[in-house]
């Protein structure tokens, strides 16, 4: 394990390096100057752009020689990623995010809580639609009849009162 | 007619059955919409403004007011419990809250945020009562450049939030400075990294990176972690209140946020938030252990929670003796007295004493209303704690997608949430502390605006930061921040390594 | 405006029929209102105020408020344009203020964009001091900016805004070059009304409401309005010999793509409002002059500013970088 380099660590830092790069070729269209004040709207992003490439490049050396300090990478590797619970997760909310206008609040809360319950393995289908339908119920009925915001009905639209 | 007498008369007003009705309407109300996530005081105000037609002005003000300092007690309640912020000036609440809270101390959390909150509200409010004139006079002298080493200081303090790693912490402040780069500069009016997408032109909203961050990060590195583990949330353990032991770490925290609150409640531009950071940054350089810092320390929850609730009443200073709104719930307020044809300032105070004295009078009585709600709610909400893992994760997340999508209805926001929490996913599997990230979110928009402004002023001279006394004590005081625990690690008495 | 497709107009026509059988219901349960100010600006009072009055004429039984700040309006316009698109409920806050902000920021969300339905107010500017300022009244003023620009610090709204465009006239009027205005833009009003009564900015612009309770409490002294005529005890422009006249206007407009007969059923509820007693007491109690057009006329007004401003923001070389 000793030679074994951290992918995700380099990777990772690459990253955070690729991030300072965006931010320094975006600010590149931003004037620096003009103005009485000397600093336009150009200069703070070049500041932190910089900042982003340089902390990118020592945490890759970091990366590079060792690993990150001060983090215990050998028990992370004793935990294995579940794809299957962080697909579960995902797919739950980026779901609410298609469903939460068109099919409405209370089924893509409903959804939502189903997918998330699964990810942490419980197969409870039912009794976990019941209450998330529940807790929707609740914060709808709060938000569209007491406080007057208005949470979208989606489909069920013209049967909620 | 002395201050005594003016508000003895006040308390006449307060102490009606009416208002003392109007009050508790206020804050309980406060107190929910505090807890609700996506909902704040400024909405529940503005949405309540029609009410005007039918209460008298003291009754409805009474009630507004209410809910703005009600909002602050509850906002604490899902930062402990569930890591998700109800408010963005209880942020800095979650990182020591929501570990008490994991490690079976959601009860003395929670205690001691709501004592914290009714201590800091009553001094605050005689504070109000007593020093306003004098406060008032301090805000004023804060203009761009002060402002700037304010948040310089601010800065400084930052170091406090790193966590383990200076280099990793470093790494999570600039990316939240480079979030905080996204939208329409203010100064030239000029899109940032918007790409043309509208939604970005408005920025990123805090609460969406703060619930991204911590909620959603949180629940995809428990599902796809440790799910294996069989490592389950702590069962609370032992008194759901506070022992001695809370009390005597708690008091002294919840006066130096009250001191810190105050004045930045007063001032434009100073809001809530920065204060906790302050008083966060404060009790851990304080403490005898800073090491429990960051695995749930009572002093970083009684500090911040004092510090948002002292600010929110610091707010009253400069609306009531100059009709000067600082925040946005305050500019609401402002127009609730304007709706009865009334003007908050010195006049207000001479043509309609009853009206003022009444109001400050309600403070101290909707806060003691506050800590009777709150208190025993304490053992309520800790039951929240005993939902199983599926289930309570599960609706962290409907309340969290609730409330930033709820926050401008806009599904944009749900995938971003979506983003945000994968990279907080990463930070967490990474060694990443995500505090900074909303520290610099916060900070850079504002001392960047502060720094232009200032050296539009002075015609591009940097040399107006170091001639403004105030402004120049500060950076000052910012030197020190950064110097001063070198040269005592070198020079000093030799302590326990950190 | 709203589009005439051949669709929509099917189903405006299909609408219209409906409605003629609904009679003249043109009360509305519930509107939102979209103000692109921060709170406590003068579209939001306008705004609210205006919501007050509509709700007191029965032509309303509730509305929401929604604040969206900054880029003088820009971002709120953005906002709504997009989340409200054919929400027949929906209305927004606009004004002068507005099509300057959009000209300066090359916008791709435009005014023509949203529907019309009325303008309702204007609003006369007014320049103010700190009352311990060394400048003296409107000539003094002049003469230090003339001498030396950028020594005069203006704070005021969002860049480019009316306070903006008033400091560049006035730079044009005494022969400085209007880019040298030293400007200094704030967010809201409570920003910047604090950096004037704390002397952290040379001179104050901003609409009279937002600095009338700051004068008459004397904590701003006021140099001048720019109407043509004097307002109260403050002088204008033109009567201290300065040929500046400006009107900052305000009105309302309705989400992009509804139908005529949404736009008309919106315009007749904020008549309603303009006609209740309640409206007449704020344009009083503001300060506020009524300037009501309605609707299409309304848009054609929107057009012709929109090329007016245009042309000012383009001769003061705001915005350009």
């Amino acid at each position: 394990m000793a030679q074994r380099r951290p992918k995700g660590q380099i990777a990772l830092s690459a990253g955070i390096f690729a991030l300072g790069v965006l931010v320094l070729v975006g600010a590149a269209d931003l004037p620096a100057g003009g103005g009485y004040a000397q600093v336009g709207p150009g200069v703070v992003p070049r500041i932190v752009g910089a900042g982003l490439v340089l902390l990118g490049a020592m945490l890759l050396r970091e990366a590079l020689t060792g690993g990150y300090r001060g983090v215990d990478e050998d028990a992370e590797l004793h935990l294995p990623m579940d794809w299957t619970a962080f697909a579960w997760v995902s797919g739950g909310i980026l779901a609410y995010g298609f469903l939460v206008e068109r099919a409405g609040f209370l089924i893509a809360s409903t959804l939502l809580f189903v997918a998330v319950a699964r990810g942490f393995a419980s197969r409870r289908w039912l009794s976990n639609a019941l209450v998330g339908l529940a807790v929707a119920a609740f914060i709808f009925a709060v938000f569209n009849y007491a406080l007057g915001l208005q949470l979208p009905a989606g489909v069920l639209k013209g049967i909620l009162p | 007619m002395d201050v005594w007498a003016q508000l003895a008369n006040g308390f006449a007003v307060a102490l009606t059955a009416q208002n003392l009705m109007w009050a508790l309407v206020g804050v309980t109300l406060g107190t929910a919409v505090g807890v609700l996530p996506g909902v704040g005081p400024a909405v529940t105000v503005a949405l309540l403004l029609p009410i005007t037609t039918k209460v008298d002005a003291s009754g409805a003000l009474i009630m507004f007011a209410g809910i703005y300092y009600g909002a602050m007690y509850g906002g604490s309640t899902t930062s402990i419990l569930l890591n998700t912020p109800g408010e963005s000036a209880t942020i800095v609440t979650a990182m020591e809250g929501n570990q008490m809270a994991k490690r079976g101390r959601a009860g003395p959390a929670l205690a001691t945020s709501a004592i914290g909150s009714f201590v800091a509200g009553t001094i605050a409010t005689v504070g109000l009562t007593f020093l306003s004139p004098l406060v008032v006079e301090l805000g004023l002298k804060f203009g761009p450049p002060e402002y700037f080493a304010l948040m310089i200081v601010a800065f400084t303090t930052v170091s406090s939030v790193l966590g383990d790693s200076t280099l990793r912490g470093m790494a999570g402040l600039f990316l939240g400075l480079a979030i905080g780069l996204v939208g329409i500069d203010n100064q030239t009016g000029q899109a940032r990294f918007s790409y043309g997408v509208p939604q970005l032109l408005d920025g990123i909203e805090v609460v969406t990176i703060a619930v991204g961050l911590f909620a959603v990060g949180e629940t995809i590195y428990f599902a796809s972690k440790m799910n294996q583990v069989q490592e389950k949330l702590e069962e609370v353990s032992g008194s759901i209140w506070m022992k001695w032991d809370d009390w005597k770490r708690s008091w002294k925290p919840w006066l130096r946020g009250t001191v810190i609150g105050f004045p930045f409640g007063s001032i434009p531009a100073g809001g809530a938030e920065i204060p906790t950071f302050l008083s966060y940054a404060i009790e851990r350089k304080l403490a005898k252990d800073p090491e429990e810092f960051g695995h749930g320390a009572i002093e970083g929850v009684a500090g911040p929670e004092a510090a948002n609730n002292a600010s929110s009443t610091g707010a009253m200073v400069p609306l009531l003796t100059l009709g000067l709104p600082t925040s946005a719930t305050a500019a609401i307020l402002l127009s609730a007295f304007q709706q009865y044809g009334l003007q908050p300032g010195p006049l207000l105070f001479e043509a309609n004493p009853a009206l003022v004295w009444g109001l400050i009078a309600s403070f101290y009585v909707g806060n003691v209303m506050l800590l009777v709600l709150n208190l025993p709610m304490v053992g309520l909400w800790v039951k929240l704690l005993a939902i199983p893992k599926p289930q309570l994760y599960a609706g962290i997340l409907v309340f969290a997608t609730m409330g930033v999508y709820g926050m401008r209805q806009s599904p944009f926001d749900v995938f971003l949430l979506y983003a945000v929490g994968l990279v907080g996913f990463l930070m967490r599997r990474y060694g990443f502390p995500a505090a900074p990230v909303i520290v610099g979110m916060i900070l850079g928009p504002l001392a960047e605006e502060q720094m232009r402004r200032a050296l539009a002023i002075s015609q591009g001279d940097p040399m107006i930061f170091l001639n403004h006394p105030l402004s120049a004590s500060l950076l000052a005081v910012a030197v020190a921040v950064v110097v001063v625990p070198g040269l005592w690690r070198h020079f000093g008495p030799r302590r326990k390594a950190g | 405006m709203a589009r005439l497709s051949p669709r929509n107009l099917l189903r405006a026509t299909a609408l219209a029929a409906g409605l003629a059988i609904a009679g003249s219901a043109v009360a509305f349960d519930s509107v939102r209102m979209m103000i692109p100010a921060n709170p406590g600006g003068g579209w939001d009072t306008t705004g609210r105020e205006l919501g007050k009055a509509m709700i007191a004429a029965g032509a309303v039984k509730n509305i929401q408020y929604d604040n969206k700040g900054g880029a003088a309006g820009a971002i709120g316009l953005a906002q709504f344009v997009s989340a409200s698109k054919g929400d027949p409920n929906a209305l927004m806050m606009g004004g002068m203020v507005m099509v300057g902000g959009l000209i300066q920021n090359k916008s791709a969300v435009t005014i023509d964009q949203v529907t019309p339905i009325a303008r309702l107010t204007s609003e006369y500017e007014v320049i103010v001091v700190p009352s311990n300022s060394p400048i003296k009244d409107m000539k003094d003023l002049m003469a230090k900016f003339k001498a030396n620009p950028g020594s005069i610090s203006w704070g005021g709204g969002s860049a480019g805004g009316t306070d903006h465009i008033l400091a560049g006239l006035l730079a044009k009027e005494v022969g400085v070059e209007p880019g040298k205005v030293n400007y200094v833009p704030f967010k809201g009003g409570g920003e910047a009304v604090a950096a004037i009564i704390g002397g952290h900015v040379s001179v104050g612009v901003s609409g009279l409401s937002e600095f009338a309770q700051h004068i008459q409490s004397g904590k701003m002294r006021a140099l001048a309005v720019s109407s043509a005529e004097k307002i109260g005890s403050i002088p204008s422009l033109k009567e201290q010999g300065f040929n500046v006249e400006l009107a900052n206007w305000r009105g309302i407009f309705g989400a992009p793509g509804i139908t005529k007969e949404q736009q008309a059923a919106l315009v007749k509820a904020v008549e309603a409002a303009t006609k209740h007693p309640s409206w007449a007491e704020t344009l009083k109690k503001q300060d506020w002059a009524a300037y009501w057009l309605p609707g299409d006329q309304y848009g054609a007004f929107v057009q012709a500013e929109n090329k007016r401003i245009g042309e000012i923001l383009a001769g003061l070389s705001l915005g350009k970088k």
